[in-house]
């Protein structure tokens, strides 16, 4: 079951109705069975895994709080660490290791024969894994009291609308929420239906009505011309976008209107003047995840500049490979653990000529800027949505080549120009949102009646020009 | 108005009940008024759909088919030996069976055709383009009916949403031929030779779907109940392709079963790369160089006069 089906509206209403007609224990049940179906639609078999996975880390949580002895806290920590990551390891990236051995046993040059386990990855497992590892240490680390509660804790690791593809919730923000949940309120769930109408808007009409143009483009790279690449590059920059912030928008809204706040997962990343301000904006969940249970703990703000570069590369290696068992993924984390340490390198010099510029010249250094995080942004995701890195490599070479530049190259011109218009509005609201610094929810809350019409004007681009062709989300492989 | 009331207007909208009345109010008048100037535009555009339902036909020879048959003859060239223009209802993955529901409305809504083309290797589309023909389906009962049985949750939408209607890749396209119409679409695009060579055509895309080998025998009868020349052809696909996949031969296998029309096979006559867009669509010099080898082989012997320039000339 998917955002975008029919079936989840159906679904949806009717969690609401006993969602908001139940309070206390039987409330946090109705949720828990409701989440557990949600998932089970995807893949039934998979259910006994997140069961297992949260019962462990409640359990090694609880017995955390009730340990002072440092050996046996880092023992149960271990615990909860091997039991996580070895779900994670061999659902995701056992098939990915032991081709990748084959490979590199076979350039020095042994026979191996490889193996196909014939392993599924269970949907979700990145998110719940990350976000239950971070229960986990926070409580090791004596940052969060432990939840006695198995069913809050069990709600907090399945809730519904960010099982699948995050936000990536901490327990600290939403396990508290969960004790408590405020009564229904109007203001509130309006914020949020704004959201998730914002979120469909993303989806169906930016990501999916690029979807297919950018699928030809890396289905015959070397059929394409330069021209056809290069926009299929970009715009696969925005499906991604589109595809993301839409199911992250949807989810938290569906957290407003029920009352729960999930944080911001995306601030406009498009506007990124340099590389660190792209990861504040881009997957927040994610980067601030990494930021604070991988960078920090490698070093990142160690006083040795070989350290901190060290721990940008590892970080980003490991956010690559957290995408996807697959080189591509790696490549992708890789590029952008090198942009971060350039940037790093080059900051010193850059603050000197800041300030003699003093502001002078600003109209065109943010715009280039931007320009700049942009373009390398939108190479490392050709390695992103390529298959492989043979993939890439053809689709670069083939961009490259300058081999048809003229925009009378470019294939489906209707397509190209239908998702053109769908850009153009997102463009002109996010630019809006940017330059005047106002958040949606915010600016609408004094204004109810803007609102509705804003909404109606919404909901009626998505009838005219949103795609309902069933597509799945992009980050729902992860 | 007073403060008080419009302090009461806004407090009313502010709650769930006012606020979901006035969203409702807006968007269906929005939706309605859209939905009607959209409906409006549609009918005044100079597309080849668009054209089928406001009549305005000369006798022309019509061209039916999918993707394939858009660039499958070069209208000027037949035009110079038939006499005739050529009027091309092909469309992307268009199937025989939305091609005769088109051609049932092309003829009742004033239409006179002098000859018909059709494309047969579209039996293997399915009817998918329905989808993007609901813009129509107001127009033709014929549509409708397709749409009701093949999309009912389509077909509800449309009823409830007046816009979404124009949801499709069609709506683009007819607003782009508002001013011109689109029978001079011309592919240039040459494949290369590598292209042609390293990627096959899945088999599995070119499956005979059901009801299509039915709708090609009611075109040829009805057709031939009003002394209408009718041509079933397979255009060419490039060869290696061809072979691999066998559409050609399915194709004719099924057709054998259901008509006794002679179907016109131009599968393996072109093998040069420089005539194709891809394995199985002509570019505009392929389009050309077929109608060289359709001269040769008698194809236009209906519409032709003796000095081998069209009759009506």
């Amino acid at each position: 079951m998917n955002f975008v089906e029919l079936r989840f509206l159906i679904f949806f209403v009717l969690f609401c109705a006993l969602f908001f007609t139940t309070k206390g224990r039987v409330r946090m049940a109705v949720c828990l069975v409701f989440s557990y179906y949600f998932y089970a639609c995807w893949d039934w078999r998979f259910l006994g895994l997140l069961g297992f996975s949260t019962v462990v880390d409640f359990a090694v949580a609880r017995t955390l709080e009730r340990t002072e002895a440092p050996g046996r806290r880092k023992g149960l920590l271990l615990v909860s660490l091997i039991v996580n990551l070895g779900i994670l390891v061999t659902f995701k990236y056992l098939q990915f290791f032991l081709d990748s051995t084959v490979a590199f046993l076979g350039m020095l040059g042994f026979e191996a024969h490889r193996a196909t386990l014939g392993i599924i990855l269970p949907v979700g497992i990145s998110f719940y894994t990350f976000q239950t590892l971070s229960y986990v240490i926070d409580v090791y680390r004596k940052r969060l009291a432990a939840e006695p509660s198995l069913l809050n804790y069990a709600v907090f690791v399945s809730f519904f609308p960010q099982l699948v593809a995050g936000p990536i919730v901490r327990a600290k923000l939403f396990v508290p929420q969960l004790r408590e949940i405020p009564p229904f309120e109007w203001r509130r769930a309006r914020a949020g239906l704004m959201l998730v109408v914002w979120g469909y808007f993303l989806k169906t009409c930016v990501a999916d009505n690029i979807g297919p143009y950018v699928d030809s483009c890396f289905l015959w790279p070397g059929a394409s011309s330069s021209m056809t690449l290069i926009l299929g590059a970009v715009l696969f920059s925005f499906q991604l976008y589109g595809d993301f912030a839409g199911y992250s928008l949807i989810a938290i809204g569906i957290g407003h209107f029920l009352g729960f706040d999930f944080g911001t997962n995306f601030r406009r990343p498009f506007f990124a003047t340099n590389f660190s301000d792209f990861w504040a904006r881009w997957h927040i969940s994610l980067s601030t995840w990494l930021r604070d249970y991988l960078f920090v703990p490698l070093g990142g703000f160690s006083r040795s500049q070989v350290r901190v570069h060290f721990a940008l590369i590892t970080t980003f290696f490991l956010a690559g490979l957290w995408h996807g068992a697959n080189w591509n993924y790696v490549i992708f984390g890789l590029m952008h653990g090198v942009f971060l340490s350039s940037q790093r390198l080059l900051t010193p010099g850059l603050e000197r000529f800041a300030k003699v510029r003093k502001g002078r010249g600003d109209f065109l250094w943010v715009p280039l800027s931007i320009l700049f995080v942009f373009t390398l942004t939108t190479v490392s995701f050709i390695f992103f949505r390529a298959a492989d890195l043979s993939e890439a490599w053809e689709y670069l070479r083939g961009i490259a080549s300058l081999e048809g530049l003229s925009p009378s190259t470019i294939r489906y011109k209707f397509m190209v120009a239908k998702a053109g218009l769908m850009l153009a509005i997102l463009i002109v609201v996010e630019c809006v949102q940017n330059h005047y610094r106002i958040e949606g929810e915010a600016f609408f809350e004094a204004r109810p009646g803007w609102q509705a019409l804003a909404m109606a004007a919404l909901c009626l681009i998505i009838v005219l020009f949103g795609s309902f062709s069933g597509n799945s989300f992009i980050y729902f492989q992860f | 108005m007073s403060e008080v009331s419009s302090k009461r207007i806004k407090t009313f909208v502010a709650g769930p009940v006012g606020f979901l009345l006035l969203l409702a109010v807006v968007f269906f008048a929005l939706d309605r008024l859209a939905g009607f100037g959209l409906g409006k535009v549609a009918e005044s555009s100079q597309h080849r759909f668009a054209r089928v339902y406001r009549g305005e036909h000369e006798p022309s020879i019509l061209v039916l088919g999918h993707s394939r048959g858009v660039q499958l003859v070069s209208p000027e060239a037949v035009r110079e030996v038939s006499g005739l223009p050529v009027f091309n209802l092909s469309a992307n993955g268009m199937s025989t069976e939305v091609a005769e529901a088109l051609l049932l409305d092309y003829a009742e809504n004033g239409g006179k055709p002098a000859g018909i083309i059709l494309e047969v290797s579209s039996i293997c589309s399915n009817n998918r383009l329905i989808r993007d023909l609901k813009v129509f389906a107001n127009r033709s009962p014929r549509l409708a009916a397709i749409l009701k049985r093949d999309e009912p949750m389509l077909a509800t939408a449309t009823r409830l949403f007046h816009t979404f209607r124009y949801n499709g890749d069609l709506m683009p396209r007819i607003l782009f031929h508002c001013f011109g119409d689109d029978q001079a679409f011309t592919n240039f695009t040459v494949a290369k030779p590598e292209f042609l060579a390293e990627t096959p055509i899945a088999a599995a895309d070119w499956q005979i779907q059901e009801g299509n080998p039915a709708a090609v025998a009611r075109i040829v009868s009805w057709a031939r109940e009003r002394n209408i020349p009718v041509r079933l052809v397979v255009g060419p696909f490039w060869p290696a392709a061809e072979a691999d996949a066998k559409v050609s031969e399915r194709v004719i296998a099924a057709l054998g079963e259901v008509t006794d029309e002679k179907i016109w096979d131009y599968s393996g006559s072109l093998a040069d790369h420089r005539f194709f867009a891809d394995h199985v669509h002509l570019n505009a010099d392929g389009a050309m160089e077929l109608h060289r080898v359709m001269l040769e082989s008698g194809f236009f012997g209906l519409w032709q006069g003796r000095d081998g320039k069209g009759k009506t000339e």
